[in-house]
């Protein structure tokens, strides 16, 4: 029997991702009046048919796509020419959640994303449509297949309210949907202090990086604006950089870029993790986040595959860190980045204990981890980056002493060793904390493992999750009881492999007789 | 515990395989060659490409000969009710376990170097990877194949029962 449509999405999805598809548009169109000049516009009309290329085939994909939801499968039907029908059963479907930007909380849309277990590899049967909010709830109901297990125990509508203030909803929409059978374990409310303190903490290595990468941007842009404007023909702003010597020049960048980076991670982090709750229920825990795009997952408790309780240095310092989850149909934005699974931004160490045996079956953290014995120590500075590291230290030596290489003309030649020796310095550092932290554990019910330098990443895999154990060595590191050891579990690919590095092959011979057969 | 070990014609495979990855190298070296000869601007780079073009070769033929040996007498595989364990490398050894309740399928495969030799591979595909069994012979490999899905409906029969009885 059919319970929902045929019908089609709300015709608000032709704008979905907004600022993602026109933020280049727009910003082009604003340096053209900025500058007074559109030529920059006619000479890269390229851009604004790239551009509309997304909203156009979200245009025909609107026009010719239906949903129809009975007891049950989902059912789509797309194309005009090439005519496709996709049948997802109900029982495959592991998560239906909403996402909801700023446009579509001002209109009352919510973007629905189905996913069954099969987009684990792919995006190939991940559906999103877009729906007034009250159809969502109706929809997401249906999905979960609790309208129809309801309505054959004889309570119609008794699971998701219907109410009147879909017109423009608030966070109390959004609350309304873990109104449902389930019990309300705890709830928990991550404060704005929590946030911003997560944002101060988080490490700021990507976020020097990315803000790296939109300063040359801007520089490119900014330097026809400022570098060319000169009073009487000098060029000040120009003038002044080019009097800098190397290492206070590479200092002041590094300075800039860093409280750059703090800024925009404290503002970055509060901006999307406004007003984040988690609901621990019986069978499932309900995390609801945003405030631009707000956002809701509601994660199966037996889907986890396993914790990971991450650290960067100054995180582990004050014994905090953020919780995250790895889940088996958790999967995939619609750019293939991978979804963001914070299940709480940041927590104590001390909490932690508490929090996983409320939320995660099976999950503990352990009292005991085997760690690398302490001649394992030097083959931990066998890789890639610290052999980076020296290679690069020995090339910014040998520029300075070797007497071939003086004719080569570098700037700031005679400090980069410095610099060079800094970095190898850094990294050095890094490796001996990687040695510090690593740790290995495994019982009958789940697989723990440290890892990381300045980043301290604790994972907590239920064993029921395992799908392969690997180690992996040289046979004479083999001959002195040391390996790598590689644990696959049952999560998106980018979350699905953990590795620690040179502990003892005890161990994973431990971990192997500790798996679920 | 009994391991198994591919077919010693995998050898061959594997050789032949190398052979042409070699001949690919050779074209680009003797490419690489003529080109420095001909063109008047590279003529003072001609040594190191001799040099680099004559290393690279040589180290593809030394490979060719002596790796497929140390790579045919570290491979093995076993396989119980519970396990699948496959143990290969050549400088790095790894030994890979995957219970076989975790199989999502299983599926035979044959290049055009093994189907000349006769060869399969078989393919234990994971959600989160997979892994193969190479240098089989068709009876083997379809054996290999039969044996996992009947051990893997066995186990999963088992597991409802096991469930049972815990609770």
């Amino acid at each position: 029997m059919i319970r929902f449509g045929p019908r089609r999405s709300h015709p608000l999805i032709i704008f979905f991702n907004f600022f993602k598809n026109f933020g280049l548009l727009i910003a082009l169109l604003a340096f053209c009046i900025i500058v007074g000049s559109f030529s920059a516009l006619w000479n890269n009309v390229a851009l604004p048919i790239v551009v509309l290329m997304g909203p156009l085939s979200r245009l025909y994909s609107y026009l010719f796509t239906t949903y129809t939801i009975d007891d049950k499968k989902l059912f789509i039907e797309k194309g005009l020419l090439n005519k496709q029908k996709i049948e997802i059963p109900l029982t495959t479907i592991t998560s239906v959640d909403f996402t909801q930007s700023l446009i579509f909380q001002v209109m009352g849309v919510y973007m629905v994303n189905v996913e069954n277990a099969a987009s684990i590899r792919g995006n190939q049967t991940k559906v999103q449509f877009a729906l007034k909010s009250e159809t969502a709830l109706d929809a997401k109901a249906l999905l979960m297949g609790r309208k129809t297990r309801n309505a054959g125990e004889g309570s119609t509508h008794s699971t998701v309210p219907m109410g009147d203030d879909a017109a423009y909803p608030t966070a109390d929409v959004f609350h309304r949907q873990d109104d449902d059978n389930e019990k309300i374990l705890s709830r928990r409310a991550a404060t704005i202090g929590e946030l911003i303190m997560m944002g101060l903490l988080q490490s700021k290595g990507l976020m020097m990086f990315q803000v790296l990468s939109g300063a040359a941007v801007v520089i490119t842009f900014g330097s026809q604006l400022f570098f060319h404007e000169s009073v009487d023909g000098q060029q000040y702003i120009f003038e002044w950089f080019q009097k800098l010597d190397g290492i206070r020049l590479v200092l002041l960048v590094l300075a800039a870029l860093y409280l750059v980076g703090i800024v925009a991670g404290v503002l970055l982090s509060t901006l999307k993790y406004f007003g984040f709750v988690i609901t621990n229920r019986s069978d499932s825990i309900f995390v609801e986040y945003g405030l631009l795009t707000r956002k809701t997952h509601t994660i199966m408790k037996d889907k986890i595959s396993g914790i990971s309780f991450k650290q960067s240095f100054l995180m582990d310092r004050i014994h905090m860190g953020m919780v995250y989850v790895f889940v088996a149909g958790f999967s995939l934005e619609e750019d293939n980045a991978p979804k963001d699974a914070l299940l709480f931004p940041l927590m104590r160490q001390k909490e932690l204990i508490g929090f996983l045996k409320g939320h995660v079956p099976e999950v503990e953290v352990p009292e005991v981890y085997t760690k690398p014995e302490t001649r394992a120590l030097p083959y931990f500075f066998l890789c890639p980056r610290f052999l980076l590291a020296v290679v690069l230290f020995a090339s910014t030596l040998a520029v300075v002493l070797v007497p071939a290489a003086h004719g080569i003309s570098l700037p700031f030649k005679d400090s980069l060793w410095m610099l060079g020796l800094v970095l190898l310095l850094f990294t050095a550092a890094s490796v001996a904390m990687e040695y510090r932290h690593t740790g290995i554990h495994a019982d009958a019910s789940q697989v723990s493992l440290v890892s990381g330098g300045f980043t301290k990443n604790r994972v907590f895999l239920r064993i029921g999750s395992v799908e392969s154990v690997r180690e992996r060595a040289t046979l004479t590191k083999k001959n002195k009881n040391m390996t790598h050891v590689l644990v696959s579990i049952i999560a998106v690919p980018q979350y699905a492999n953990h590795r620690v590095r040179n502990v003892s092959l005890d161990s994973f011979r431990h971990l192997a007789s500790c798996l679920r057969y | 515990m009994n391991y198994e070990k591919p077919d010693p014609k995998a050898l061959t495979g594997w050789r032949i395989g190398r052979l042409i990855g070699l001949c690919i190298l050779l074209i680009l070296a003797v490419g690489a060659s003529i080109a420095v000869n001909l063109i008047d601007d590279l003529k003072e780079a001609a040594i190191p490409v001799y040099l680099i073009g004559g290393a690279l070769v040589l180290l593809g033929l030394l490979g060719m000969l002596i790796l497929p040996v140390i790579e045919y007498r570290q491979w093995k595989y076993l396989m119980t009710d519970e396990k699948v364990e496959i143990v290969h490398g050549i400088f790095f050894v790894s030994t890979t376990i995957v219970p076989i309740v975790r199989i999502q399928h299983i599926t035979i495969e044959q290049g055009p170097i093994y189907r000349k030799l006769g060869l399969f591979t078989v393919t234990i595909a994971l959600a989160s990877g997979t892994f193969q069994i190479v240098g089989l012979q068709e009876e083997r490999a379809r054996e290999i194949s039969e044996t996992l899905r009947a051990r893997l409906y066995n186990r999963l029969e088992e597991q409802p029962a096991a469930g049972e009885e815990s609770e």
